[in-house]
C-alpha cells in the first residue's frame, strides 16, 4: 500500500510543483490587490469552485486513465484488497491537495497573522480546514463520477453544497463536512472494484450509497425541470416574471407596482367610505417603501462575511474581528494598527452581541444586530443606540422615514417611531405584522392627515407552496389604533402543481433536504408571531405526488425484471421508489445495470473435442 | 480440480454476445493454448474468469474459487500478462519490481533477473521509455517473478517484432515452472503455440469449437488436392470433415478434419482425375477450422 502511496505521488510529483508554484504567484497577486481573509461570500464562493475544480478534475483524470481496461487490470488484479489501493491513490492525491492548496493558504493565513496588522480570526484558520474537506469531497466526487458505470454518477456533486455550503459557522460545519467526506469515499469505494460496473454486493453499503444518489436526483431532476419549464415559458412569451405585462391580480404585478399603484390597487375592494379619498391622495403623494432586508445575520465565526465586514473612516479602515467581536482598526496606507472600535465607540473593547450587519453610505454607517440598532455619532467616535427589541424579536429592517414618523421592521412588529432631540427613536406606537415575515414582500406606507395607510403586501413564499398571497391595507390612526380597511387576495402567476413542485415531487426527499438548512443556525431571522401559515397541500399536489410514486414503483418493476437481483435487494429497491419517487428510480437506473438476458439450462461441462 | 473451469458462460455486451454458452474445463500442469478469430471471446473469458467482468449466465472459476469471489491471496496466485502490456510510465524499472515485490509473497527475485535479462533494460529506466518489446519483457518478468500456479497470457507478443518475440518466448521458456503450474496462452502466433501448448483450445464465436493436443489436431487434420477436369461439383460441399476449401492453379485443395482415406474415394466418385493427400502445419490446420466457422464464410463448417 505505500508503494503505491509513493507511486501516485510520484506520478503527478512534476505537475504538482508547477501547480504550487502557480498557486504561491496567485495568492501573493491576491494579497497585494486585497484582504484575501474579508472577501464577500460571492468572491469567496467563486474562489471555492477554482480550488475544487482541479481536485475533482485530479480525480477524473486518474481514474479516468486507471479504468482502462488494461490498467484497471494491472491496478485491481494483485493479492491486496480493493479497498487499500483506494486508500492508497486516496491518500496519495490528499497528499497532493494539501500540499498544494491547503498549506499555501494556511502559510498565507499565518503570515497576515504574525507579519501583519489584518485581522485574523481563529474562523480564518478554520477556512483552511473547510477548504481540506471541501477539496477532498470534491475529489471524491470526481472519482465517484469516473468509477461510476453511469454518466448520470455527476448528479453525485451536488451533495456537498447541499450539505456544507451554509453560512453557518465554520465549528458547526467540521462534523457535517467529515461525515459528508466519510459517505462520498464510501461511494467511491463502492465502485472500485474489479466488476466496477456491479451494483454493491451487501445490501447496507447498497443503501448507503443510494440515498446519497437519490438526494443528488431528487435537486438535479427538479431544478432541470423547473429551468425547462420556466425557459419555455420565456420562448412561448407567458412566463409571468418575463412578460412585458404581468398577470393582472397577481402577486408579480403588485410587487412591481409603485407605491402609488399598490395602494390604489389594495384600497379598490375597500368598503371604507374614506377609500376612494384615499386612493386619490395616494395618487399625489410618494408612499415610503419598506423591505424585510434584513432577514440573515453574519453568524460569529462563519467562514465567509455575509454581507461587508470593513468600513473606511479617515483612512483607517476597520474590519470586524469574530474573536474580539469589535471592529479592529488599521491604517490603509500605512498598515499601521488604529485601536479598537467596540460597541461603546472608538477606543472601547466592549464587543457585540452579535457580529452586525452594515448598511454604509447615506451618510453615517447604520449597524443592525437581531436585537440592536446603531447609527455611528456625528463626530464618528462611538454609536447611538437607536432602537432595541428584546427576547424572541429580531430587528428585519434597516428604519425607513414616512411623514415625521420612521418605521422600522421586526419579525413581530412594524415599529413607529420618532426622531427625539438626541438623535434617539423613541417608539410611538406598534402594529403587529398580520402575517408572517417570511412572506412578507414589502410594506408601503402612506401618511395622511389623520395618521398613515400601511399597505402590506405578502405572497413573497407563494412559490414555496405557502398559500393565499394578498395585500392587507390598514388605516392607522394617530395614536396607534390600526384598523383593517382593505383585504385583496392575489391570483397565483403561476400554476399550482409549480408552486409546490419541491414538495410533490419527493415529499420524503423534501423533507431531508430540508434538514440542514433547519439544523444550522445560518443567522436567519425566524417568523415569530403570528406563527408560520400551516403548509396545507392541495389535493392536486397530493395527487401529483402519488402518480410521481406509483409511476416510480412501476418502473422499479419494469427495470428490475431484468436484473439478476436477490429478493430483499428488489423490495429495498421497489419500497424506496415507492417512498422516494422518480429520484430513487434513476439512482436505481444508476446503480443497477440490467442484464436483458434471460438465463438458459447450461451444457455440461465438457473437455473434450467439441467438434 | 482443474486450473479454470466455466459452465454455460454467456456474456453479452448489449445485443452482442461475446460468449454463448461457453462450457470448458483446462486441468492443471500444462499449458493450454487458446486461438480463435478476433472477437471469439477470449480476451472476454479471461475478463469473466479474473472476475472483472460479470458474466450475464453461467458460471466461471479459476484455482476452484467462483470468478466473483476471488480473494487477494488468490489473486496473487494467478499471474496476467495482456497484449497492451500496461505498466505505469512514469514509474522507474526498480521502483515497479520492488512494489511487486513486496506484495507478492512468493516473489523470486532469480527468477526476475533472469528473465528481464532477455530485454535491455535499466533498472533506473522509466517504463515510459521502454519500447514496447522491452515493456513485454519486463512485464512477462514480473508475472513470472510471482511464481503464480495460473499464468495467463493474453496475446502477450502482439505487435512485438521478431526479435523481441524471440526474445520473450526465449525467456518464457527458460524460466522453468513448478509442476503444478498451469499455463494458459493465447495467440494468433501457431508457430508459438506449437512450440509451447500441450492442449489446445479453438474458441470461435463465443464457443468452444475444439480442444486437443497440438500434434493431435494436425495429424487428424489433411490437406486433400485433388484435380477435378470440369467444373467443381456442387457436392464438394457436403464433404464430410470438411474445413477449407480454395481453388490454386486449377487445382482444388480441401483442408478435412478428422477423416481417414475414406476421402479419397469420396472425392473420385466427384469426378476428381487425381487426388493426392499430405499433412498440414498446425497455423493451416486452425486456419481451416477457424475460416469453416468464420463469420465471413457463408458456409457453416
Amino acid at each position: 500500500m505505500q508503494d503505491l502511496y509513493l507511486s501516485e505521488l510520484a506520478r503527478f510529483r512534476n505537475t504538482a510543483l508547477i501547480a504550487l508554484a502557480v498557486h504561491l504567484l496567485a495568492l501573493l497577486f491576491l494579497n497585494q490587490l486585497t484582504d484575501p481573509l474579508q472577501l464577500g461570500r460571492e468572491a469567496s464562493l467563486l474562489l471555492l469552485f477554482l480550488y475544487l475544480l482541479p481536485c475533482a478534475a485530479l480525480a477524473l483524470y486518474q481514474f479516468g486513465t486507471y479504468r482502462q481496461p488494461g490498467r484497471w487490470l494491472w491496478l485491481l488484479h494483485r493479492p491486496l484488497p480493493p479497498r487499500r489501493i483506494f486508500a492508497a491513490i486516496a491518500a496519495a492525491s490528499a497528499t497532493l491537495i494539501l500540499a498544494v492548496l491547503v498549506l499555501p493558504v494556511l502559510a498565507m493565513t499565518a503570515l497576515i497573522d504574525t507579519l501583519g496588522t489584518r485581522v485574523v480570526d481563529l474562523r480564518h484558520y478554520l477556512l483552511a480546514g473547510q477548504l481540506l474537506l471541501f477539496c477532498l469531497c470534491a475529489w471524491q466526487c470526481g472519482a465517484a463520477i469516473a468509477l461510476s458505470r453511469s454518466r448520470s454518477a455527476f448528479v453525485i456533486l451536488v451533495l456537498p453544497p447541499l450539505v456544507l455550503l451554509y453560512p453557518a459557522s465554520g465549528y458547526a460545519l467540521l462534523l457535517p463536512g467529515v461525515l459528508c467526506l466519510l459517505l462520498l469515499a464510501r461511494i467511491a469505494a463502492a465502485s472500485f472494484k474489479p466488476d466496477r460496473t456491479a451494483p454493491p454486493s451487501r445490501a447496507s453499503t447498497l443503501m448507503l450509497v443510494a440515498l446519497p444518489m437519490q438526494i443528488s436526483f431528487y435537486f438535479v431532476l427538479l431544478w432541470a425541470g423547473s429551468l425547462t419549464y420556466q425557459y419555455t415559458g420565456i420562448l412561448l412569451g407567458v412566463h409571468p416574471l418575463n412578460r412585458a405585462v404581468p398577470p393582472s391580480g397577481g402577486f408579480t404585478e403588485a410587487s412591481r407596482a409603485t407605491g402609488q399603484q399598490l395602494l390604489q390597487l389594495g384600497l379598490a375592494p375597500s368598503a371604507d367610505p374614506r377609500a376612494p379619498a384615499w386612493s386619490r391622495q395616494a395618487a399625489l403623494a410618494e408612499p415610503a417603501q419598506l423591505y424585510p432586508d434584513l432577514l440573515r445575520y453574519p453568524v460569529r465565526h462563519a467562514l465567509t462575511n455575509v454581507g461587508d465586514a470593513t468600513w473606511n473612516d479617515g483612512g483607517v479602515d476597520w474590519t470586524f474581528s469574530h474573536d474580539s467581536m469589535r471592529f479592529e482598526g488599521r491604517h490603509h496606507i500605512t498598515g499601521r494598527p488604529a485601536g479598537s472600535f467596540g460597541s461603546a465607540g472608538r477606543g472601547s473593547a466592549a464587543p457585540f452581541e452579535t457580529p452586525p450587519e452594515m448598511m454604509p453610505g447615506q451618510g453615517r454607517i447604520l449597524l443592525a444586530t437581531p436585537h440592536h440598532l446603531y447609527r455611528m455619532d456625528k463626530d464618528g467616535a462611538g454609536w447611538r443606540e437607536l432602537a432595541t427589541v428584546a427576547g424572541d424579536e429580531r430587528l428585519a429592517g434597516f428604519p425607513e422615514q414616512a411623514g415625521p414618523n420612521t418605521y422600522l421592521l421586526t419579525n413581530r412588529r412594524l415599529l413607529v417611531l420618532r426622531a427625539a432631540e438626541d438623535e434617539r427613536l423613541a417608539p410611538l406606537y406598534a402594529l403587529p405584522l398580520p402575517r408572517p415575515l417570511s412572506d412578507l414582500a414589502r410594506i408601503d406606507i402612506l401618511p395622511l392627515l389623520d395618521g398613515s395607510l400601511v399597505s402590506f403586501l405578502y405572497g413573497r413564499a407563494t412559490l414555496e407552496g405557502v398559500p393565499d398571497p394578498r395585500q392587507i391595507v390598514m388605516h392607522v390612526a394617530a395614536d396607534g389604533t390600526a384598523r383593517t380597511v382593505a383585504q385583496r387576495a392575489l391570483t397565483h402567476d403561476f400554476p399550482l402543481l409549480f408552486e409546490h413542485k419541491d414538495w410533490w415531487f419527493s415529499p420524503l426527499l423534501h423533507a431531508i433536504v430540508s434538514l440542514p438548512r433547519l439544523a444550522y443556525d445560518t443567522g436567519r431571522v425566524p417568523d415569530a408571531a403570528p406563527p408560520a401559515l400551516p403548509l396545507t397541500r392541495p389535493l392536486a399536489v397530493w395527487l401529483a405526488a402519488l402518480a410521481g410514486s406509483l409511476l416510480a414503483g412501476a418502473g422499479a418493476v419494469w427495470w428490475l425484471r431484468a436484473c439478476a437481483v436477490p429478493r430483499p435487494l428488489r423490495r429495498f429497491w421497489f419500497a424506496s421508489c415507492l417512498l422516494l419517487g422518480l429520484p430513487a428510480l434513476c439512482a436505481l437506473a444508476v446503480l443497477q445495470p440490467r442484464t436483458l438476458f434471460r438465463p438458459q439450462a447450461a451444457a455440461p461441462p465438457s473437455a473434450v473435442p467439441a467438434a | 480440480m482443474n486450473a479454470l473451469e466455466t459452465n454455460g458462460l454467456v456474456l453479452r455486451y448489449g445485443a452482442k454476445t461475446a460468449l454463448d454458452g461457453l462450457t470448458l474445463a483446462l486441468p492443471r500442469g500444462a499449458i493450454h493454448a487458446l486461438v480463435g478469430a478476433n472477437g471469439a471471446g477470449k480476451s472476454s473469458l479471461f475478463r469473466v474468469l479474473l472476475g472483472f467482468t460479470s458474466a450475464t449466465a453461467g458460471s466461471a472459476a479459476i484455482l476452484g474459487c467462483a470468478s466473483t469471489a476471488l480473494t487477494p491471496e488468490l489473486r496473487g496466485r494467478i499471474g496476467f500478462v495482456n497484449e497492451e502490456h500496461t505498466l505505469p510510465g512514469w514509474m522507474r524499472i526498480d521502483t515497479l519490481a520492488r512494489l511487486q515485490r513486496r506484495q507478492y509473497p512468493h516473489w523470486s527475485e532469480d527468477r526476475y533477473r533472469e528473465v528481464v535479462r532477455h530485454f535491455d533494460v535499466l533498472p533506473t529506466q522509466k517504463v515510459a521509455q521502454l519500447s514496447r518489446g522491452e515493456r513485454a519483457g519486463v512485464n512477462l518478468a514480473m508475472a513470472l517473478a510471482q511464481r503464480p500456479e495460473l499464468l495467463i497470457l493474453d496475446e502477450p507478443t502482439l505487435g512485438l517484432d521478431v526479435v523481441a518475440k524471440r526474445a520473450f518466448l526465449d525467456a518464457l521458456m527458460a524460466a522453468g515452472f513448478d509442476d503444478e503450474a498451469t499455463i494458459v496462452y493465447c495467440s494468433h502466433q501457431m508457430e508459438e503455440v506449437e512450440r509451447l501448448a500441450d492442449n489446445l483450445v479453438i474458441l470461435e464465436r463465443g464457443r468452444l469449437r475444439l480442444m486437443a493436443a497440438p500434434h493431435e489436431f494436425t495429424a487428424r487434420t489433411a490437406l486433400w488436392v485433388a484435380e477435378f477436369p470440369f467444373q467443381e461439383p456442387r457436392a464438394l460441399e457436403e464433404l464430410p470433415g470438411l474445413l477449407q476449401r480454395q481453388r490454386i492453379d486449377g487445382l482444388t485443395h480441401l483442408i478435412v478434419y478428422d477423416q481417414g482415406e475414406e476421402t479419397a474415394a469420396r472425392l473420385k466418385l466427384l469426378g476428381a482425375r487425381t487426388v493426392q493427400h499430405m499433412p498440414v502445419s498446425l497455423d493451416r490446420a486452425v486456419n481451416g477450422m477457424l475460416a469453416a466457422g468464420h463469420v465471413s464464410n457463408s458456409r457453416a463448417a
